[in-house]
């Protein structure tokens, strides 16, 4: 039977293993799991321990990152015992690994990887680079919760839509009577974390024994929250969909972990869980989650070494002719090919050898982003979805490998590491930009590892050719990323004589727009002033030279004036005008305006949702309730003029600042 | 989270803001005032030389960006000068090449 692992429990000293088959069934694999602790053989007598509930094996095992030792491997039958134990030695490895992260070294368990289930055995039988995620279902849960009470939800489950109200109790035995009749393995709510722990707490009210997931729970004596679906698997909507099952697949592959850990464990944790199972495959016993991270420097060395990455200042204004080359993926290049992990750097040097544990962790990672990365440009939807989820998650999981490696709670950390990735990197853009000058080139703004360039008469072939001899010098894989016929480099928004990274806008060859750090990439600029905004793009950057851009200026004006008049007039309808924020905190200090919203939409009972869609209303109110309305309570009365006349001068200025005065 | 030094360019910011707060509010001469946002464009420009520059006083390291950016300004107030001087000699002087001495 072929199919994913798709969730873990661990009792007492089995492993459930929830394994959705390809056709659709739910198949519940207990296997034997007891846990284990290494402690070195001098601080403790085997004799002591050896006994029914507690296996004393003496071992020889590998110390990170150089040495070897004598330990005892105590093997415990039952979980409570390996707590007590845990507690009471002070010197123990692999101890604070998760249960189930230990279950699935062993077993070498790709959570969302495709297994063969054949006569109690697990096979992987997954092609590598198979694009296509599990086909799990979901259920797309939308919880009314006012005042902590659930008072109601409406879901959809394929083709089906519904919603249910009522009283709390007939609320929660329908959500879980629809669960049991429609079965999907994701449930995607429009809620945090959170909701779990609040389900839990209502259920236990009106019920002993619970089936949401697929079991029955006691609820009054369940200790983690978590456990009430287990079998299934809940994510909040808004972070899921971006992710997708295919990015969330690429964070079980990579940390080894299950997916709703996975899924909800920072960037930093997934590099250690990997970094573990690495140094868990290789014989390592396992240190502690944090150290010192200290090496003994002077402030002079340290002045010296611990620098970031090159970054040259944009030379603000208008360019003609530009190409951005852009190494891939230069971080973990620089690590695979200079094998700098936490054991073979040095204050003066990285040794080729041992094969580093950060390579280790890296390569084939990297070679599967590469592989994801191309078969998105080339493939068809939904392929290319897949695809880019897939190369995105990976790119972040392997620039944190880079983050985490000088991290306090990195357990294999040591600060040398990243200074010296850094030192490569800055070495690699040193020689870049003697190159680039060489061949006639002007740098107008480089950052870490991609570098804008112009020369007046550069084909697109004489950037490409550089591309490749600085490829050639440097022996990481470069390419031409993007020529742009024009390019705006923008200065800072306090300080218009100086230039920041990260801030442009131009127009491509191929005669597509790109925009970064501008009002057009920000989710919270309003519809109208987003569309504004890129028509006095479209219009500035028309023409065949520079001087044809300055000639624009005086249309983009006009566009501004008729804008500024549509406003003045009330001619936008409200929709185009809507902003929308995300609530980070519950509580608000200060009463911003998605704060007031967000206070509107409770005061009316309606369920609280992380992002809050407003309009302004009048932001000079002295009452700060009146001043904007919440989207879904807008009774279509009029917005304020003066308000979105000054965001929409404020976004013009931002394209028209660097020509001329509005 | 184990990085021990600041960016380079959050104190290249706190020396800029500490500069114009304690010296350059408190200069006389508007002049002067306005010639110090000239000097710190050619300071933002070369964040990066400053960078990589191991000399650890940064206010040292910014005065003397500030006389090569000087030096480089007079290099270029001569040519134009001399290009002047050449242009105002020939206006003065229209006999024929070869009767010149």
């Amino acid at each position: 039977m072929e199919g994913w692992i798709i969730d873990l429990q661990i009792l007492n000293n089995k492993a459930i293993v929830w394994f959705r088959t390809v056709k659709g069934n739910v198949l519940r694999i207990i296997k034997e799991y007891k846990p284990w602790l290494y402690t070195p053989r001098k601080s403790l007598e085997y004799s002591i321990f050896n006994n029914d509930m507690i296996h004393v094996e003496s071992i020889k095992k590998k110390i990170f990152p150089n040495n070897r030792g004598k330990f005892l491997k105590l093997t415990f039958s039952d979980l409570k015992l390996y707590k007590i134990a845990k507690e009471k030695l002070k010197n123990v490895y692999d101890s604070d690994l998760l249960h189930s992260q230990k279950f699935l070294f062993k077993e070498n368990l790709i959570p969302l990887a495709k297994y063969n289930y054949y006569k109690g055995e697990l096979k992987l039988i997954d092609h590598r680079h198979n694009v296509k995620p599990p086909n799990l279902s979901y259920m797309f849960l939308s919880v009314n919760v006012y005042n902590g009470k659930i008072k109601g939800f409406s879901y959809i489950f394929d083709d089906i839509k519904d919603n249910v109200k009522g009283s709390e109790e007939y609320v929660l035995r329908e959500l879980a009577y629809i669960t049991q009749k429609v079965n999907p393995d994701i449930f995607l709510v429009n809620r945090n974390n959170d909701f779990l722990k609040l389900l839990v707490s209502r259920v236990r009210i009106y019920y002993e024994y619970y089936t949401l997931g697929r079991s029955k729970v006691n609820v009054r004596k369940l200790k983690d929250y978590r456990r009430i679906v287990s079998g299934r698997l809940v994510f909040p909507f808004h972070s899921f969909m971006s992710m997708g099952i295919a990015g969330l697949e690429e964070h079980c592959r990579f940390s080894m972990l299950p997916p709703n850990i996975a899924f909800r464990w920072t960037a930093g944790r997934l590099v250690d869980s990997r970094q573990c199972y690495v140094a868990y495959r290789k014989g390592y016993v396992i240190p502690p989650s944090e150290n010192l991270n200290l090496i003994i420097r002077t402030a002079w060395e340290i002045h010296l070494y611990d620098k970031g990455g090159v970054l040259q200042t944009p030379i603000v204004g208008l360019h003609e002719n530009i190409a951005v080359l852009d190494f891939e993926s230069m971080f973990p290049n620089i690590i695979i090919k200079y094998n700098v992990s936490y054991e073979t750097v040095r204050k003066d040097k990285v040794v080729k050898r041992p094969r580093g544990l950060l390579v280790d962790v890296v390569e084939p990672f990297l070679k599967r982003r590469l592989y994801f990365k191309h078969l998105k440009k080339n493939a068809d939807e939904p392929y290319r979805s897949w695809a880019d989820q897939r190369q995105k998650e990976l790119k972040l999981l392997l620039v944190s490998c880079y983050g985490y490696s000088g991290n306090n709670f990195n357990r294999f950390g040591n600060p040398l590491t990243f200074e010296w990735i850094n030192r490569i990197s800055r070495i690699t853009m040193s020689k870049v930009y003697k190159i680039v000058r060489l061949e006639g080139f002007k740098i107008i703004y480089s950052d870490t590892d991609s570098i804008f360039i112009k020369r007046e008469d550069a084909s697109k072939e004489d950037f490409e050719e550089l591309a490749c001899r600085i490829s050639k010098a440097t022996k990481l894989p470069i390419k031409v990323d993007r020529i742009y016929k024009f390019l705006v480099l923008l200065p800072s928004k306090n300080n218009n004589i100086r230039g920041v990274g990260k801030r442009y806008y131009g127009r491509l060859l191929d005669g597509s727009l790109d925009y970064k750090g501008i009002e057009l990439n920000r989710h919270d600029t309003p519809e109208y002033i987003k569309e504004t905004q890129l028509k006095l793009i479209k219009t500035l950057l028309k023409g065949e030279n520079t001087e044809d851009v300055y000639r624009n200026i005086d249309t983009c004006r006009k566009i501004i004036k008729e804008a500024i008049e549509e406003l003045r007039t009330g001619r936008v309808p409200a929709e185009k005008l809507v902003l929308r924020k995300t609530l980070r905190k519950k509580e608000y200090r200060v009463l911003v305006p998605h704060y007031i919203a967000a206070r509107q939409l409770i005061l009316n009972k309606y369920t609280q949702e992380n992002i809050i869609e407003f309009i302004y209303i009048n932001n000079r109110h002295k009452n700060p309730m009146r001043r904007v309305q919440a989207w879904q309570l807008y009774d279509g009365r009029s917005y304020d003029r003066q308000k979105y006349i000054k965001l929409l001068l404020y976004s013009s200025k931002t394209i028209l600042s660097f020509f001329s005065n509005l | 989270m184990g990085r021990i030094t600041n960016s380079f360019r959050i104190k290249l910011d706190e020396a800029v803001i500490r500069i114009d707060r304690e010296l350059i509010d408190n200069l006389i001469n508007k002049e002067r005032k306005y010639a110090f946002s000239k000097v710190v464009k050619a300071w933002f420009e070369e964040a990066n030389a400053l960078q990589s520059f191991s000399q650890p006083y940064i206010y040292g390291s910014l005065t003397l960006l500030s006389i090569i950016d000087l030096q480089a300004k007079i290099n270029r107030l001569e040519e134009r000068i001399k290009r002047l001087e050449r242009m105002f000699d020939g206006r003065l002087d229209n006999r024929p090449t070869d009767t010149k001495q």
